[in-house]
Formats: C-alpha cells, structure tokens, sequence
C-alpha cells in the first residue's frame, strides 16, 4: 500500500473517520467533509468512496441497530483498518513533504518570479 | 395526510435513491440522509426538501459509476448472491450488462448479418430522420435569443382575400403599439439591399426594424449595440447597420475592429453599431437576416395616410406588460379595429367588403406563419410516408433475417432452455442482440441524415434570393433517430426471439430437427414480412414511375412558349425618370442589346411567363357590364415591348401585337388570351372593346398604382403562362411604353441561348450596387424551376423505390434460400423418385412468386388511393396510371423470379443421395 497515492477525496473520508472516532457514520462524516472543506458532498459520493475503501481494505464498516435518540434509524460505522492508517498516514506524510519550502504568491496572477 | 410538524423527504426521490443505492449500504445512507434531513426541516421543511433533492440528484452519478466499476469486477460475494432474475434491479443491470456484452461477441461472429442489418436499418433510418430534421427545422423553429418569449405576442391584420394572418401597415402599428396591455411593440420589414464590399456586390437580406427591435424582442448584439431611438428617424444623418453573425464572420473574415468601421450598403455609406447572436432568424420570412437597419419610419410614410394603410408590410411583435394577458390584449385590440374600420373605412375593409380585424398569437405559435403551416403539414405527410416506407420494407427485412437468424439458433436455445435458463432470460438475449444492433444503425441513420442535411444546405437555384434554411440535426433529430431506432429494433427482435424460445422447441431438440415447433406448418411470419415489403416497394416504384412520367410529359408539353435561344436577367431603372425618359431608357437599352453580335431579337417586360417574376401579377378586371362583382374577376397579365409576343413564339390568332406606336401618349392598348375574351366577353368579337385593369397585389398600394382603362387590339391563343398544369387563365399583355415598370426583365434571342446569356453579361449595365433579382440565364433554365416539385418528389420515389426494390430482393432470396435449406430432404426425395431439375426449379420459382404476390395485390389495394391524394401534382397522368401500374407489377415480379431463382438452381443440383445420407 505504501507505495499508492490516495485519491483526494478517498483521502478526506478516511481523515473524516480518523477525526470522527466512535461517531464515524455517514451523516457524520457527510456533514465533517463538508465543513471543513467547504465543498458540497453528496451522501452518494461519499457510499461510493466507503465502498471502494472498504474493498481496499482500507476501512472496516459495522452496522448497529438503532439506539435511543436516533428514532429508529440504523447506522453503519466505520474505523479505519491497520492498512488504512498506515495508507493515510504515507499520504498526508507524503502531501506535508511536498509542501515544504513551498512559498505561494500573493496574488497568482501577477506572482511570477 | 401528512402532519405539519412532521415533514417527510420527497418519496420518489427517496425512491430513486433507494434503487441507485448499493443494496448493502441501502438502509444505512437512507437513514443518514433521513437524519440531516430532519434536523433542516425544522428550521424550514421547503429549504429541506430541496436539499434533499439537490443530495439525489448529486448522487446518482457516483453511485451508478461505481456500480459499473463493481460490475466490472463481480466480488465472490456477488456470485455466491446467485443469478437469474432474483437480484431486482442490481442483478438486473448486471444481467443486462452481460447481456449486451454477450450480444456483441456472438455479432462479431457474424458479420454479414451486422453489415446488412446496420445498413438497411440505417438507410431507413437516415430517411425518416431527414425528413424529421427539416420538417422540425421548418414547422419548429428554435428561438433561443429571444428574452422572455412567453410575454412576446405577434399581431396580424385581415388580409385582403379575408384570411387573418397578414401583415400590418405602418400607421396601423402606431395605433397598436399604445394598447394598454402592451409594454411595447416594434414592426419589421425585410428587403434586398446590396453590399458592396470586395470585388462584386452581393444581395443581403436586411431586416429593418423599428429602432425598440432589440430591446423588445431581447436579442441581445453578441458585440456593441442595438440601435438608438433617434436612429430611425434620421434622413440624411449617419446610418447605422447590426450584422449578423454569418455577415461577419463571412464577408468581413471576423473583422475584430467590426464596430465603428464603414461599409457600403443599399449604394450608401453605413457605420455599423453591433453584431447579433449566432442564428438569430427573421419571422417575416423565414430567413436568417444578414443585417439589421433601423426602419426609416418617415420615409417609409411618404404617400398620403390612405395608401400608407393599405401598404401592410409589416411584422408586429409585441411584449405584453406585466400582468397583462394575451385575452386583454386581443380585447383591446377588437375594440382598436373597430374604431379604425370607422375612422378609414377604405382601408380597413377586404375585398369581399368584411371588416378587418387584428388577430394576436404568442410568439410560439407564429414562429412558422399560421397560413403556410397547413401547406407544410400536407408535404410532411406526404415526405413521412415515402421515407416511413422505406423504414418499413428495411424493418421487415432486418426482422425476417432475425427470423431465420433465430431459427438456425434454435438447437443452442433448446439447450439453453433445458439447462434451467428462463424463457425471460432467453428472450432478453436476443433482445439485447437486436437493441444493440438498432443502437449502431441510428447511430449510421443520423450520419447519413447529417449528410443528407448538407447536401440540401448546398443545393442552390438559379436566382438570386439567397434563402437559407438550416436543417441541421440536432438533439431533437438524435433523440428521434434512437427513439425510432430502439422501437424498430424492439419489433425486429422480439418477434423471433418470442416465437424461437416457446418451450415446444424443446422436443425438436430431442428429434434432432432444427425447424419450426410445429411440423409440416409454412414459414408464415417470414411469407408476412415478404408481403410487407413487396406492398411497400410497390408504392414508392409506383409513385416514382408516376412523378417520372409527369416530369416528362411536362417538360415534353406544348407550354405556348418557345424557349430555344432565349436567355433573360432583370434590370432596375434609375430613379428619377419621368415617363418619357423611362420609354427612352427602354428604348435605349433595347438598341444597344440589338447591336451584340448574334443577337436576333430584343425585348424588354414586365415579367416573363412561367418565371418567379409572375409573382403578384393577378390584376382584377372590369368591363363596366351591368352585374359584375365591384372587384371584377381575376386575370394576370404582362407588360411587353413590341417584339416580345414574337420572340416568346406566342401566337397571334386575330388583330396585331403590341407595336412601336403603343407609345406613352396614346390610348392604352392590350392583347388578350382566348380565354380572356371568351371570360369576360362572351357576347361578341374583343377587338375594340375596353375594360379596365386594377392591381390588387400585396404591396399594390403602396406603389401607388393606378387602374389601367386598355383597349383590346389582338387576341393571342391560350398558353400556361404561370405554372404547369394550370388550366387556361385570362391572360393580358399591354404595352410596357403605356404601362412602365420600376424593374424590367430583359430577353435576347439568337441562335444560342448561352450566347445570349453571355451577351446579357457584357451588354446590360448596372448602377453601383445593383443587383439582379435573375442574373442572366437561360429561359429553359428559368423554366425547369417549374418542374423542381415534380424533380424532388420523383427522385426521391425513384431512390426510395431502388432502395425498396434492392432490400425486397434481398428479402426474398433470404426468405427461399433458407426455405430451399430447410427442406433439403424433401427436395432430396423428390429428386430420388424422379422429379427433374427442371421441376425443381420451377417449383421453388413459384414459391417465390407466390410470396410477391399476395404482396403485389395488398400493394395494388393501397397504391391507388395513395395515389388519389397527389392528383393535384401529377401532369398528364392520372392516379391509376396503366403504365405506371402494370410496369410497377412486372418491375416487382421479375425481382422475386430472380431472387428466387437462384436459391431454386442451388436446389435442383443437390445430390439426393449425398442429402438424404446426411439427414
């Protein structure tokens, strides 16, 4: 696995269940990437990334009947498998690599040196 | 009913969701979904909804991508899940999936089955797909510039003859535009003006509107402005002109310096403003404008107000205020019409002496003129139904192939059948095989109809009124094309593939045979779809035989005019010649054509016969006799110099032509028809008598023209003098000295007619910017544009009918060949106990026979009642032609003989021994 990039937003999932802890299910994680991103996600999206991963072996997902306070819905949650982490931590290691020494322009359009 | 305090997502599009949804995941995404969506409704249960449905419609995309990717892949879990029609829609798509690509290796094994299928199929299909794509372009016009189109309305005045879809004089639309429902109104007009940019000028169709047309209609320039209000107003000033994109990119190459810059238009200089939107086209004609300039209102009101209101030239659209309805606004305008009809009663009364009135349509519904969409509705049908047949007689043809394709794939069904496979799957496969199939040949049908499209595009007459129609496919025509395609494949293939997996085939299995279910029955789907295309080719060999037969007999026909060594172009006299400088401009132009090396004759008209000039030459007449109707009957007629009538080879049959003494100072003189005289004077000899000629052509008015009190000085014999077919018409020809025109046509005669045509070039001079409506050509050439109708429509029949004639020969072969296979062991025995080759021959011919010809009876049945409708067409020939029948009979006939013949010779040399052996 070490050797693979992560897609982007196959990236964002799994740091959205690396942040989520216990709480990691769809809505949760929908409404996480979201924020944090700024960018719209659809519930479609993200069941086709957790399907992939979950392929991969990346993440590990396990439904729960409903508890009190959900109104009867059942949820699914996910953790993040030891070669999910190990993936996710090479990609993050590999983005935070890249970007040192790197300085942005003020203003892209004029910023050529 | 559902509580307020507790909303519910939309239930289809949970629904859709749901069925997008991996089954696995399925419960837990829909209770996410379901969760954020309760927490939005409280805030607001709208907002809610539209969140939930903007989260569907976000998802449908990678969900269905990342099933193919799955499909892709199938997991150990999917197989072990099981198949045959259990997995609802998962399995579905996947089954469906493996169907096609199952489909496309078992086709790629048989190519000739995919060659003639595509082909055939797609020929059919790029046909009716023309044919839609022009009639849509035509009967449809898209009008994606306009803003706001719902709120635009167009306005119509009764037309002379009473119906209601005329144009508007000026003065009228002044009044119209103040309707209080009307947030505002513009008129525009369509002329000819030239351009004189590069080495020739060239005509352009100019639009000039009233300066609010942009804003109006909300077509808003790609590039600068519309026009100011001032700018239409202005005599002398600056003259402003918008192109259109085509002029742009066309005649000044994408000048980006284009605003501002000058150019030379209708002979003046104009500074041009803006550029319009790619496409934008005219609904006064249905043209696409070149140039927009603004209308010269105050020019254009020059005459007294009278004849102001009766030149009625002009569109008016109108943008409704808001709130206002088109109900309001035709009230308005009711009470607006009556009150005009009392205040110019002249005007406003038609010529059956009926009040006009102002008729008001949304914009959608006049986008194609209400007067020319029931003409186009009748050729429609007519184009749908020859191009529907050919669709017909390839879809017969791909389905009896089918037919046979599932028959000699019956062995490998049984087996399938047998080993647990549901009908239901079976019947899928082969869909799949015959869906596929139909899919490429659309895909083959919109290509042939996209050059088809362009051939049509390029396709030019011999005048100069550069109408443009653009009749290229777009998704409407795709859209159709597939739609048709998936319908016809679904016909072809479901036929076979339900009769070849009835479960009755299982026994044949078992015998070893790998014929039809039942034994001893004919192959009767087969013998209908032969029927079907024999009928069918009937029709299109028939009709094109007809149309054949009425283009020669009208170009054959004694027409009353001699075209041999004539050639013809027009002339626009100068402005500003009085009547005596214009006879001396006449007479001028006239000597100087005479001096041309090989020029025989001269003349000079108004028109010429049976040329588009003809166009609103209908005079009324009166001869003051007690009775007659106010109007008078109708006759049409020319204005001639004196050698005109001779140099045509009219004949005279009593008194003399129009000679030099027909001068502007004496009595007015004309030359009449036979049926003239016998029309309007049935009582005695013509010559000497007088009537009085009155102009009653659109725009007649508007010219100022005066009536016309002749004396009948000669009597000529009846000719066609407008279109072929016609029946005799009063006819009058007066002299053009007495009765000038502003544009003459001019026509030399010698011993070539190209000669001529040359002459014409080098001898016939123009003004700056003058362009004419006919350059020179021949008169034969003028006069084949006659016979375009009858060219179309026999040529199209004739491919039609070729390409029928080549698929029901293919059908029938097929049809006998698989036939003669099929019973190779009976042949065999016939053979055995002594039957010659000959017999065989003959037998199998006769079967072939037999199928064309329960279809030659079902084609005679249909043929002549379709023949009925296109009488009005047909020239000299009647709808149950003889000829036309009988050819298209033994044409047909002869088909079947041939293809059935050589599967027969295959027959008769099998070896009875050698067959029976292997059976």
């Amino acid at each position: 696995m070490t050797g693979k990039f992560l897609p982007e937003f196959e990236l964002y999932v799994m740091l959205a269940v690396a942040r989520l802890g216990d709480e990691a299910y769809g809505a949760a994680m929908r409404r996480e990437i979201e924020e944090r991103t700024g960018r719209p996600v659809s519930i479609g999206a993200l069941y086709a990334t957790l399907s992939r991963l979950e392929e991969k072996g990346l993440v590990a997902m396990q439904a729960s009947d409903p508890k009190p306070g959900q109104r009867g819905r059942p949820r699914k949650y996910c953790r993040l498998t030891p070669a999910g982490e190990e993936a996710a931590r090479h990609s993050t290691d590999m983005i935070q690599r890249m970007m040192e020494g790197v300085i942005w322009a003020e203003a892209p359009a004029d910023g050529r040196r | 009913m559902t509580p307020l305090h507790h909303p519910v997502p939309p239930r289809l599009t949970r629904r859709l969701l749901s069925l997008t949804l991996p089954r696995d995941h399925r419960p837990y995404a829909l209770a996410d979904l379901d969760e954020e969506f309760e927490a939005r409704a409280r805030v607001s249960p709208r907002g809610a909804r539209s969140w939930y449905r903007g989260q569907v419609a976000r998802s449908l995309v990678p969900l269905v991508r990342e099933r193919l990717r799955r499909w892709g892949r199938p997991k150990i879990t999917d197989r072990t899940r099981g198949s045959g029609g259990r997995g609802g829609w998962e399995m579905g798509i996947q089954g469906l999936l493996r169907d096609f690509s199952y489909a496309v290796r078992k086709l790629s094994k048989a190519p000739m089955t995919v060659l003639v299928t595509v082909l055939s199929l797609g020929l059919g299909l790029g046909a009716v797909t023309t044919v839609f794509t022009v009639i849509n372009g035509v009967l449809y016009p898209s009008a994606g510039w306009l803003r706001d189109p719902q709120r635009l309305v167009t306005i119509y005045t009764t037309e002379d003859d009473g119906t209601a879809w005329g144009w508007n004089s000026l003065p009228d639309f002044e009044d119209v535009r103040t309707a209080g429902s009307l947030a505002d109104a513009a008129a525009a007009t369509v002329k000819l003006l030239s351009l004189d940019e590069g080495d020739r000028p060239v005509q352009v169709i100019a639009q000039a509107v009233t300066p609010n047309y942009f804003s109006v209609t909300g077509i808003r320039p790609a590039q600068g402005r519309g026009f100011a209000p001032d700018e239409g107003q202005v005599e002398g000033g600056a003259p402003v002109a918008v192109l259109s994109h085509d002029l742009w990119m066309g005649s000044f190459g994408g000048d980006p310096g284009i605003l501002g810059r000058t150019i030379h238009l209708g002979g003046r200089p104009v500074t041009v403003v803006g550029v319009a939107p790619e496409g934008v086209v005219s609904r006064r004609v249905p043209v696409r404008p070149d140039v927009w300039v603004p209308l010269d209102e105050a020019a254009a009101r020059t005459s007294d107000d009278i004849t102001a209101r009766k030149a009625r030239e002009y569109l008016v659209l109108g943008r409704l205020r808001n709130g206002a309805s088109l109900e309001d606004l035709r009230k308005e305008t009711t009470v607006m019409a009556e009150r005009l009809r009392r205040d110019h009663p002249q005007a406003w009364t038609d010529n059956h002496e009926q009040p006009r009135k102002f008729t008001v349509l949304s914009e959608r519904d006049s986008r194609v003129n209400p007067r020319a969409k029931a003409v186009l509705a009748g050729i429609s049908v007519f184009f749908y139904g020859v191009t529907g047949l050919i669709l017909l007689i390839a879809c017969a043809n791909v389905t009896s192939l089918f037919l046979v394709r599932a028959v000699l794939r019956s062995r490998e069904i049984a087996v399938r059948l047998s080993l647990g496979a549901s009908r239901r799957r079976v019947v899928r496969m082969l869909l799949a095989e015959g869906i596929l199939l139909g899919m490429v040949a659309g895909a083959v049908g919109i290509a042939f109809a996209g050059l088809l499209t362009r051939a049509m595009r390029s396709f030019s007459l011999p005048i100069n009124v550069p109408i443009h129609l653009d009749f290229t496919p777009d998704g409407r025509s795709y859209a159709f094309a597939f739609g048709v395609a998936l319908l016809t494949s679904l016909v072809f293939s479901l036929i076979p593939a339900l009769r070849v997996s009835r479960p009755t085939l299982v026994p044949a299995l078992k015998e070893g045979r790998t014929s039809w279910g039942r034994p001893g029955r004919r192959f009767k789907p087969g013998s209908i779809l032969v029927a079907i295309q024999f009928a069918a080719s009937l029709v299109l060999v028939v009709g094109a035989s007809l149309f054949l037969r009425s283009l020669h007999d009208a170009t054959t026909m004694d027409l009353g005019v001699d075209p041999d060594g004539v050639a013809m172009t027009t002339k626009k006299i100068p402005d500003g010649l009085d009547r005596a400088g214009t006879v001396q401009f006449y007479r001028h132009l006239e000597s100087r054509l005479a001096g041309a090396p090989g020029v025989s004759e001269v003349a000079l008209s108004r028109s010429v016969e049976m040329t588009l000039l003809q166009v609103g030459a209908g005079a009324s007449v009166s001869t003051g006799a007690a009775g007659e109707p106010p109007d008078g009957e109708k006759a049409f007629r020319n204005a001639v110099t004196p050698g005109y009538l001779r140099m045509l080879g009219i004949p005279l049959l009593r008194g003399r032509a129009i000679e030099e003494e027909d001068g502007p100072d004496n009595a007015p003189v004309a030359v009449v028809n036979e049926t003239f005289a016998r029309r309007f004077f049935p009582d005695g000899d013509v010559l000497g008598r007088t009537f009085t000629l009155t102009d009653r052509s659109p725009g007649a008015a508007a010219r100022d023209a005066k009536p016309l009190t002749l004396r009948v000085v000669g009597v000529t014999a009846d000719g066609t003098y407008l279109d072929v077919g016609d029946p005799p018409t009063p006819y009058v020809w007066t002299s053009l000295y007495q009765d000038q025109a502003p544009t003459v046509a001019v026509t030399l005669k010698g011993a070539s007619a190209e000669a001529m045509v040359a002459a014409l070039r080098a001898g016939v001079e123009r003004a700056p910017g003058e362009v004419p409506v006919i350059p020179p050509t021949t008169y034969a050439s003028q006069l084949s544009l006659q016979f375009i109708h009858l060219r179309l429509a026999s040529g199209m029949l004739g491919w039609g009918g070729g390409l029928g004639l080549f698929l029901a020969l293919i059908g029938v072969y097929g049809l006998v060949s698989f036939t003669v296979t099929q019973h190779t062991r009976d042949i065999a025995i016939r053979r055995a106990v002594g039957a010659d080759a000959t017999a065989v021959v003959r037998g199998v011919v006769r079967q072939g026979l037999g199928l064309a010809g329960v279809g030659l009876i079902l084609g005679l049945l249909v043929v002549v009642p379709a023949a009925r409708l296109i009488r009005g067409v047909l020239v000299g020939v009647g709808p149950a032609d003889p000829v036309s029948l009988v050819g298209g009979v033994v044409l047909l006939a002869l088909t079947a003989a041939l293809a059935s013949f050589l599967p027969a010779r295959r027959a008769a040399h099998i070896d009875p021994m050698t067959s029976l052996r292997q059976e």
